[in-house]
């Protein structure tokens, strides 16, 4: 796998986690105003936002084109109650690790130091969402 | 090398990687190979992209004996402070596992480590912040192994754990 097809994924899975803290912010906006959980997810966009700032542009460095977002990203349930901003919050953090994780077995030096960072950032902020420490972040389903 | 082995003891790191990390996903693969070639005088990893860099066999036998003398205090410190338990319990399955997967990585795993495992505070609070000095040093130094390493597999492996810790961290910052 290049450079660039590895930082292409990310870059993708970022799009698409951006696109899920906008709906969980409108969301939570409405069942959970004011509260630590809206921080959180206000918090969450914008290093996400950073990320794919970073992703797209090492893709340029790398002469190549960044993939663009998607128009929209089908949620995999309705968004309704907190509970559901919880779990699609902490479904974003885990396929991103997942991709991070894939991505720090193919890469080197400075790129995998920054897919390293951000499966950790990932795995925290799954963690803060509610999910259960995983032994292995990005790795297993447990 | 690590102290306990032979000078003529080699140890091979080739396709017991593929196989830790089949454990870890829960996905199932064939078997690796065994015959990894080991003909002289040191280990080697088993990694479906074999690794037999020994800086990589290094830094595998320092990562056990690191989460080793962590398992260690944990459940040193779940003797010692029973209340503890709920939160101590579920990292030291954890801990376990990370053990159990990075010496399944060695084909000829090292002798038991000679690490002193850290004294537990006889204070509970004490203790917690001597827990969350051990994994800030554990996570750190499992994504220093990660940067280090040659093989990517082994990387991935590293820098999971590494953020396995972080998370047992951020959620001990949350504790009461």
């Amino acid at each position: 796998m290049s450079v660039v097809e590895v930082l292409q994924d990310c870059l993708e899975s970022e799009h698409a986690a951006v696109y899920g803290y906008g709906v969980l912010g409108g969301r939570l906006a409405a069942v959970a105003a004011g509260t630590a959980w809206r921080q959180l997810a206000d918090a969450a966009y914008a290093e996400h936002r950073a990320r794919r700032d970073i992703l797209a542009e090492l893709l340029v460095r790398n002469d190549a084109v960044p993939v663009a977002a998607e128009p929209a990203y089908a949620t995999p349930f309705d968004i309704t109650t907190l509970s559901d901003c919880k779990r699609l919050a902490r479904l974003i953090e885990a396929r991103c690790s997942v991709v991070y994780a894939g991505a720090v077995s193919h890469s080197r030096s400075e790129l995998r130091e920054l897919m390293a960072g951000a499966l950790s950032d990932c795995a925290v902020r799954e963690t803060c969402w509610g999910q259960v420490v995983r032994a292995f972040p990005g790795l297993s389903v447990r | 090398m690590t102290a306990g082995e032979g000078p003529s003891r080699r140890v091979v790191l080739t396709g017991a990687l593929a196989v830790a990390l089949a454990g870890v996903t829960g996905c199932t693969r064939d078997p690796a190979p065994t015959d990894t070639g080991p003909s002289a005088d040191r280990r080697t990893l088993a990694d479906p992209e074999p690794s037999r860099d020994d800086g990589d066999v290094a830094r595998v036998v320092q990562a056990i004996a690191a989460e080793e003398t962590l398992l260690r205090y944990c459940t040193a410190m779940e003797r010692r402070h029973r209340s503890s338990r709920p939160v101590l319990r579920p990292l030291i399955t954890r801990q376990r596992a990370h053990v159990t997967t990075l010496r399944d990585i060695l084909i000829d795993n090292p002798a038991e480590p000679t690490t002193v495992t850290p004294p537990v505070p006889t204070g509970q609070r004490a203790a917690i912040r001597e827990l969350e000095g051990l994994l800030v040093t554990a996570r750190d130094e499992r994504l220093g192994d990660c940067l280090a390493v040659s093989s990517g597999l082994l990387a991935r492996v590293l820098a999971s754990t590494s953020a396995s810790h972080a998370c047992t961290f951020a959620s001990l910052q949350g504790q009461p």
